[in-house]
């Protein structure tokens, strides 16, 4: 059940009604009964999945909570990560592991027979078996204790608002919340709606309008010339930001209205000024999920400058891999944690040659020269997430860099707007114009929330702005339910 | 509190009431004027061409026609707007009809079959329009007669459970509809005509010559005046921008898409079951549209898709009319209206030994 789709919007309101109208004692049965069908809308038959992989952790934490002995604590934690992994590996990784085995022998002229299973991935996999891996690593740790409450686990694991594209919730957080006894609270109810209106437009105007032009420049990588991928690259990384970061913005408001605070998924990454605080910006619940579970275990960077260079490039190609069973978001991962590097290296180098150039002088121009770099290198590394294959992203790179002397390839800017599969100009403009408007809003955001601000404005001024947002939604908005790029994560 | 919050809700009834009140009275699609469709089916079962100055709905008018009609056809064709044009001409002596829809996906020629399955007017042969994107998992797959095509699957033993489809079939799609923002952004886009102009109303007529769009008796359409009598360079400029654009149902095609595979070989197999001769009918493309996206913009799987369906054809004893690449039929620029629609005298001229072949 999409969260653009017209189930979704029959599905939450009787939801949040019910929930609400209930006695206290069945609300979190409810809850985990609402999520299972949720998740159900898709393949029903996997949700055994779902419920293998809650039994598992549940169990696996509360022997680690019991058991007094070192040893048996350690075999049900490594059984615990073990089946979730395995899950994860057998039912994403299974095919792509098969693949490239298959490839490495063919080269060699080397036999190489294993059974073909080409299962369907199961929506939300990585983001589940990551929530419950984290909760078994921070048992066993002795972070949290073991939840003993059957129902309120299986909620952890399956609250529908956050169940198939995260945020990446952890036990210490979310737990907590499922036991209190919420009651409708006005303000945060509203609060969560206004988000969840946010996320719609990010959705459906922004990610779905910009979504067009970016699958027709790189489903044809050989059919385009630099300006059309500058235009697609640009789009691209605006495209998942907007999709993904909408997701999160209705999952968030979703579980606020019933009273549950997720944690925030992406703080207006593209205003970052440098690559790391891109990363801590972006996909925060996912970045510090690998930096507590993977980096620092690793060491971190305590162990000086190459050994972090070293762990940072492993996590972010674990992170690539995570993202897909393909070798394009690996390289897109191990390249990311290069970049990083290279810029965590250079940042002595950037700021002598700004002073050098006077730039530091001016600080709102350097400010916007940084950002402005800052996001062309995550766009351009970016090229890796999107292209369908490893040689399609080295053809875009290297058609990349032509053409930039003739933009319109001879013809007109109209023809170069159809060979971005628009049919009209006025379609161009309208993406540009959407993604103004976006680029406008965060950055008055930079200065604080929006929504004390509207608050401040007379009650029928604040309602035209909101009748005139939801219009804008319905008039501007695609609506085919395209499903979100995070759902195949 | 509930209370405060259940009014700021009420407050923003108007929208939805707006969305819904803009989709049911100014219907760009005719989806609420039954009456209207109705009368089309009536009229079509009667002799009549339907000329409609809007958009009007040709599922929910099959929909009717099935429903009216009492006897089983000799053939039907089914497909998309790309094989509208065949006509009972090509079918001398039997009764024909031309049950294709535009934009039509391979579930909606299952769809559109099963209204006829249903109703037990089994025809003695099928065309099947064969459109590449049918293959295409990434092709806009939305349906409008979704439950037509969920049973129509389960016929073919292919039908898997999903709560989502449970829940869109247990809705009237027109419920859908009156609900739907894409509908809503049509019905404002065509507001100012309605209020200028009028309803848009079908005229029924028997005489051919008009110079507006019509779908004939049987089905199949005869293109207004203006795209009849378009100039050559007029639709070489219309191909060479389709190309440009790149097709959106081509997108991302580059392999024949399993499920769709299966789907489409158990369809053909029930058919040939109950006794239904099968003719494949792949529509052609216009010569540089053909040339340019095989040879220039890496789109490989026009051919690819061709061989698979000649080589099922031969391995089910099923004949093929007609080429997606022009040459291959004779075909030139002057044979089609635009990029992908030809000419129904060419068309025509695929269909050679259709009469011969019953």
């Amino acid at each position: 059940m999409l969260f653009n789709s017209i189930q979704f919007a029959v599905f939450f309101p009787i939801v949040a009604a019910t929930y609400f109208g209930l006695p206290y004692r069945c609300r979190v049965p409810f809850l985990v009964f609402a999520s299972y069908v949720f998740y159900m809308a898709w393949v029903p038959s996997y949700v055994f999945l779902l419920l293998f992989s809650t039994f598992v952790s549940y169990a696996a934490a509360r022997g680690i909570e019991r058991s007094r002995s070192a040893g048996l604590r350690r075999a049900l934690f490594i059984t615990g990560l073990c089946v979730n992994l395995g899950i994860l590996f057998l039912f994403k990784y299974f095919n792509f592991f098969n693949d490239s085995m298959q490839w490495l022998f063919d080269r060699f002229s080397l036999p190489y027979h294993t059974p073909d299973w080409r299962l369907l991935l199961p929506v939300g996999i990585s983001f589940y078996t990551f929530q419950t891996v984290g909760y078994v690593v921070d048992v066993y740790r002795g972070q949290v204790p073991a939840e003993r409450n059957p129902w309120v686990f299986a909620l952890y694991v399956s609250f529908f608002p956050q169940l198939v594209a995260g945020p990446i919730e952890r036990a210490d957080r979310l737990i907590p919340q499922l036991h209190a006894r919420h009651t409708l609270d006005y303000q945060q109810a509203t609060d969560g709606l206004k988000l969840i209106a946010w996320g719609l437009f990010k959705k459906v105007v922004v990610a779905d309008r910009l979504g067009s032009v970016v699958a027709v420049v790189f489903a044809n990588p050989e059919n385009h010339a630099g300006p059309a991928y500058a235009v697609a690259t640009i789009m691209c990384a605006w495209q998942i930001y907007c999709d993904f970061s909408g997701y999160s913005d209705i999952a968030i408001g979703s579980a606020q209205v019933m009273g549950v605070r997720l944690m925030k998924n992406f703080e207006r990454p593209f205003f970052a000024r440098s690559l790391p605080e891109l990363w801590r910006r972006w996909h925060i619940s996912l970045t510090t999920w690998f930096r507590d579970y993977v980096f620092f275990p690793m060491g971190g960077s305590r162990g000086g400058p190459v050994r972090t260079m070293r762990n940072i490039i492993f996590v972010f190609a674990l992170c690539g891999l995570w993202h897909g069973a393909n070798w394009t978001f690996v390289i897109w991962g191990g390249l990311t944690g290069v970049v990083l590097c290279a810029s965590m290296v250079t940042q002595p180098l950037r700021r002598a040659a700004a002073e050098r150039i006077g730039l530091d002088r001016i600080p709102r121009i350097h400010a916007v020269f940084q950002t402005i770099t800052t996001f062309c290198i995550f766009s351009f590394v970016g090229i890796f997430f999107r292209a369908h294959n490893v040689q399609d992203a080295f053809t875009i790179y290297r058609r990349f860099f032509t053409g930039w002397l003739d933009p319109f390839q001879g013809g007109r800017f109209r023809d170069f707007v159809y060979s971005l599969g628009l049919t009209k100009v006025e379609t161009f403009w309208l993406c540009v114009g959407v993604l103004a408007i976006l680029i406008g809003v965060e950055a008055v955001q930079q200065y604080g929330p929006i929504a004390p601000r509207i608050q401040r404005y007379p009650a029928w001024a604040r309602w035209c702005m909101y009748y005139a947002f939801i219009l804008a939604i319905l008039y501007l908005g695609v609506f085919d339910e395209s499903p979100f790029v995070y759902f195949q994560f | 509190m509930t209370r405060r919050f259940l009014c700021k809700i009420a407050l923003l009834a108007p929208v939805p009431i707006c969305m819904v009140l803009a989709n049911v009275l100014v219907d760009p699609a005719g989806v609420f004027a039954h009456r209207e469709k109705r009368e089309a089916a009536r009229h079509m079962l009667q002799g009549y061409g339907v000329v409609a100055e809007g958009d009007m709905d040709s599922r929910q008018v099959l929909r009717y026609y099935v429903q009216e009609l009492t006897e089983p056809m000799d053939a039907l064709a089914f497909g998309s707007s790309r094989t509208m044009t065949v006509s009972s001409v090509s079918f001398p002596g039997q009764r024909f009809f031309n049950a294709s829809v535009p934009a039509a996906t391979l579930p909606d020629v299952l769809a559109n079959y099963q209204l006829f399955h249903e109703k037990g007017l089994i025809p003695r042969k099928v065309i099947i329009g064969a459109d590449p994107h049918f293959f295409n998992a990434h092709a806009d797959n939305r349906l409008y007669l979704a439950r037509e095509y969920r049973r129509a699957l389960q016929r073919l033993e292919l039908a898997s459970f999903s709560l989502s489809d449970w829940f869109m079939d247990w809705l009237d799609p027109r419920y859908l509809q009156a609900i739907s923002p894409a509908y809503f952004q049509v019905s404002v886009y065509a507001l100012p005509v309605l209020l200028t102009r009028g309803r848009p109303r079908a005229v029924f007529i028997r005489d051919e010559e008009t110079p507006h769009k019509m779908v004939r008796s049987d089905g199949s359409v005869r293109y207004e005046l203006s795209r009849r009598m378009r100039d050559p360079d007029d639709v070489e400029r219309r191909a060479r921008r389709y190309v440009l654009q790149y097709p959106p149902e081509l997108l991302h095609f580059d392999h024949i898409h399993g499920n769709m595979r299966r789907i489409f070989e158990a369809f053909v197999a029930s058919l040939r079951n109950d006794g239904i001769e099968v003719i494949l009918f792949l529509p052609p493309y216009h010569p540089y549209v053909y040339d340019a996206l095989v040879n220039e913009r890496s789109c490989v799987i026009l051919p690819i898709v061709e061989q698979y369906l000649r080589d099922f054809a031969e391995a089910s004893g099923i004949s093929v009319y007609g080429s997606y690449d022009p040459t291959v039929c004779g075909l030139s620029a002057e044979d089609f209206y635009d990029a992908v629609h030809a000419t129904p005298e060419s068309i025509r001229a695929l269909f050679p030994n259709a009469s011969d072949a019953m």
